[in-house]
């Protein structure tokens, strides 16, 4: 293998037997119980690594590493009045995750690979945003009550999620990421002076003050930091995906190659839970056809992944 | 996306296809202290430590080259694509257009990548547009693009965090990345960036800890050591610059270009198999 590489390289005969026929090629590969994806090294690999605290232009941060697909996450904040903030939640009808304070993006910037161009964001980034907002959504694992700053405010968090290498098992790697980019926020102690009053009637969501003087939280001078609980402590929200190939063979955290074999079903299991929470399957999600006794096992080897995933690069 | 469109000041770029806060809000690092206290003075150092480069490359699995580069807290990311199929213009030359490739760089910061108060926008603003147009006229001289006819190279730089220093640490990324991406190159590309506080005098070597990136002028300086010649340069001011200033600058930047064009370089003759470093070597 060339320095650098994280799988190994195929020879000249093996390499054009897989651009012919790829399904044929993995088959005969899984009938020796091989696998070419970086995923399938050991079962750290399966796991996955994470890196939290790493970029200091954020309040949370964290990278996570999935073979060869790698994904940053970066949380800021900011405040709002809460009357605002409600009201317009309630207008709009919007996503739960939105109304709760959290906006998230995910991002699959051209960097990361030859598929995505410049420009707004493709339909894959548009799903996976809709997937992993979802799945936090319908966890359980988030605490708004945390983004509370005294009676008329609220810490609205900006998560964005940006893809450096994609290869496969996106949503596994992304989810990784923000859970642990929510879990390492630290954000200066706010407070809210005594003499900061409003008139409750002439505030809505067509008042829009953007003037620090208007708002009326500060900071603590002394520089304390605080890190607030927005997700549950100990819990994280973790997605797990497979390929199952003619509903026999069942391939865990598959990379591109394996996800774009030719009749092949994808499986998406999304997991939550952790401390105080029992884990649990949140939802699962599939592209294609597969049989209620693979999607059964992917969800026991789900909940497994979780419990190890919050053993090793998750554990707080 | 990334083309010059003129876009006037008073009309907000819109983002359809992004989630959107409901309410605009204020960054807690741009809240005032409580108690109307004085900001705390900041933390800068007396003696700026030498900061050394942090090289990695096949980051990213799905191109022709990538680079990562490290320069204190400032971290770029770059990959190559290419060469492809040359776009086609009306408004150049026929032949001019076939004879060598096309580079075209698209240059972005993360929306965390900031550590000034406030998210940076999805959307490229004029900073980045500037930084891409300097890319590109840095790096396209020491590419052999003529080797490439009728074929265009993109280099898509992303920048995680910026503590200064920045697009200098982005030409050193880039480069890196085309060397990784296999691409002829006449010689390494290496920069670096002075910068002159509010009220000094003298300039000062940006490194990327964040503790001068408020100037009011910099100096950025692109250089190929070998060929002992000034690949690009990008001065910024709010005000003009006399011309000894801008030597002056030049100066300071030089010697920082040539150490991390040594540093550059020893990265790059340690990544290779050990045959074919004795060979170099030889």
């Amino acid at each position: 293998s060339k320095p650098g590489m994280s799988q190994p390289m195929l020879t000249d005969d093996a390499a054009d037997w897989n651009l012919a026929v790829p399904a044929e090629f993995a088959k005969a590969l899984l009938a020796n119980r091989l696998r070419l994806a970086a995923t399938a090294a050991s079962p750290s690999s399966r796991v996955g690594h994470v890196t939290p605290g790493c970029l200091g232009g954020a309040a949370g941060s964290a990278i996570s590493v999935l073979g060869n697909t790698k994904f940053a996450c970066g949380v800021s904040a900011s405040v709002v009045e809460l009357s605002a903030a409600g009201t317009a939640a309630a207008a709009a009808g919007c996503h739960p995750l939105l109304a709760a304070g959290v906006v998230l993006n995910a991002d699959l910037p051209p960097v990361c690979s030859r598929a995505f161009r410049p420009g707004p964001p493709s339909d894959t980034a548009q799903a996976l945003t809709v997937q992993v907002s979802d799945a936090l959504a319908q966890s359980g694992c988030l605490d708004a009550a945390q983004l509370t700053v005294g009676p008329r405010h609220r810490l609205q968090l900006h998560v964005d999620a940006v893809c450096l290498s994609a290869d496969g098992s996106l949503p596994d790697a992304c989810l990784l990421a923000v859970s642990a980019a929510l879990a390492n926020l630290c954000l200066p102690r706010l407070v809210v002076p005594a003499d900061a009053g409003h008139d409750d009637s002439n505030s809505g969501p067509s008042v829009r003050s953007t003037a620090a003087a208007d708002v009326g939280v500060r900071r603590c001078p002394s520089g304390e930091k605080f890190r607030p609980a927005v997700l549950r402590p100990g819990s994280a929200v973790i997605c797990t995906s497979f390929v199952a190939i003619d509903n026999d063979q069942l391939l865990s955290v598959p990379d591109g190659r394996e996800e774009a074999l030719p009749g092949a079903a994808i499986v998406r299991v999304f997991t939550a839970g952790g401390g105080d929470l029992p884990v649990c399957v949140v939802s699962v999600q599939m592209v294609g056809e597969a049989a209620s006794e693979l999607v059964g096992r992917c969800c026991r080897e789900a909940v497994e992944r979780h419990a190890a995933c919050l053993a090793g690069p998750l554990a707080r | 996306r990334n083309s010059q469109l003129p876009i006037s000041d008073h009309v907000m770029p819109l983002d359809r296809y992004r989630n959107t806060a409901l309410v605009d809000g204020i960054d807690v690092r741009a809240l005032p202290l409580a108690g109307d206290s004085p900001a705390p003075a900041s933390q800068g150092k007396q003696q700026q430590q030498q900061q050394q480069h942090w090289f990695q490359r096949r980051l990213v699995q799905d191109t022709v080259g990538s680079g990562y580069v490290e320069f204190g807290d400032t971290k770029v990311l770059c990959s190559v694509h290419g060469p492809m199929e040359p776009k086609r213009s009306v408004l150049t030359d026929a032949g001019a257009e076939q004879s060598r490739a096309q580079l075209q760089v698209y240059y972005k910061l993360a929306p965390f990548a900031s550590h000034q108060a406030g998210r940076v926008s999805y959307l490229p603003d004029e900073t980045e547009r500037r930084a891409a147009s300097f890319l590109q006229d840095t790096l396209a001289p020491s590419l052999r693009l003529d080797r490439l006819p009728k074929s265009r190279i993109e280099l898509h730089c992303l920048v995680l965090e910026d503590a200064g220093c920045c697009l200098a640490t982005a030409v050193n990324c880039a480069c890196l990345a085309l060397v990784d991406a296999g691409l002829e190159m006449y010689d390494l590309v290496t920069a670096a960036t002075v910068c002159r506080p509010v009220g000094a005098t003298d300039w000062q070597l940006e490194v990327g800890d964040g503790s001068n990136s408020g100037g009011s002028s910099s100096v950025t300086l692109a250089y190929m050591r070998s060929l002992r010649q000034v690949a690009g340069m990008l001065v910024e001011a709010a005000e003009p610059l006399q011309p000894r200033e801008v030597s002056a600058a030049c100066r300071i930047c030089e010697d920082p270009c040539k150490m991390t064009h040594s540093s550059l370089r020893q990265f790059l003759l340690d990544c290779l198999p050990a045959d074919d470093r004795t060979a170099k070597i030889a």
